[in-house]
């Protein structure tokens, strides 16, 4: 999972339930990126750090190599090219909300996801309540930037 | 602390009336007063450029927090402000929904 995923899902207040549900790994440049946080005191960077600390949060090396490849040829911070790096290697799938990492995760024929496909689909497992969804949809929408018909899609997932 | 140096610029007469209001309103000298324009202008311009080049799929949004000195979640709220959406597809979504049953 990339940072902007992880940061999405901590916003939208999902994100310890989608670690407690599905094998989510990030590696140490996510959790750096995300931690920059911390010195501007935004909560779900210290959300995170609570939940590494906890040991809720995998964490997983990267493939040097292959990351620098990555930010060379898609302009990517190591944060990105990173999780896209662990999931080549490791032929998992992707969570990512960034153009780029999506556009990199498709030319690799990775398997994609992102903040939102996580969000319905802890509902739909029924580990997440209505109110709960529908205030994480919201949030999505404003940052996640989803569009609009992505949006109802969602919430006509949820009926 | 960086050595300071000396920079002659020209300003036109508009630009010289912005430095004296934001002395004036920030109650700071006119030196402190371009500097801290100059930066802010500096980091806003980076932030342009860098958000134009993901709104084009040629970077990513670490690489913007990372040219601009911005945080991450700082510029994913910047890239909001900007109108810059998702690109996620309805068939993108459902596939990825298909994947997590």
């Amino acid at each position: 999972m990339d940072a902007c995923t992880l940061i999405l899902l901590a916003k939208a207040s999902v994100l310890e339930t989608a670690l407690e549900n599905y094998n989510i790994a990030v590696t140490k440049y996510v959790y750096d990126e995300v931690m920059e946080g911390k010195s501007k005191m935004f909560q779900d960077a210290f959300l995170v750090d609570k939940l590494q600390k906890e040991n809720k949060l995998k964490q997983v090396d990267s493939d040097r190599k292959m990351v620098e490849k990555l930010v060379q040829d898609f302009n990517m911070g190591k944060g990105e090219a990173s999780t896209i790096a662990v999931a080549i290697k490791e032929k998992s799938m992707v969570a990512t909300d960034d153009k780029q990492g999506r556009k990199a995760a498709k030319i690799n024929n990775l398997a994609l996801l992102s903040s939102i496909q996580v969000t319905i689909s802890l509902y739909k497992k029924k580990r997440i309540s209505r109110e709960k969804v529908i205030q994480a949809i919201k949030i999505l929408e404003e940052k996640g930037r989803f569009e609009k018909n992505i949006i109802e899609k969602a919430l006509e997932g949820i009926k | 602390m960086t050595q300071a140096k000396f920079l002659g610029v020209r300003l036109s007469e508009n630009i010289v009336a912005m430095v004296e209001q934001t002395a004036k309103e920030e109650m700071i000298n006119k030196t402190e007063a371009l500097k801290e324009l100059i930066v802010i202008g500096r980091k806003q311009l980076l932030l342009t450029k860098y958000l134009n080049l993901y709104r084009e799929g040629k970077c990513s949004l670490d690489k913007v927090a990372e040219a601009t000195g911005l945080t991450l979640s700082e510029v994913m709220d910047e890239a909001a402000k900007a109108g810059i959406k998702h690109d996620l597809t309805v068939e993108e979504y459902q596939e990825g929904l298909a994947l997590l049953k």
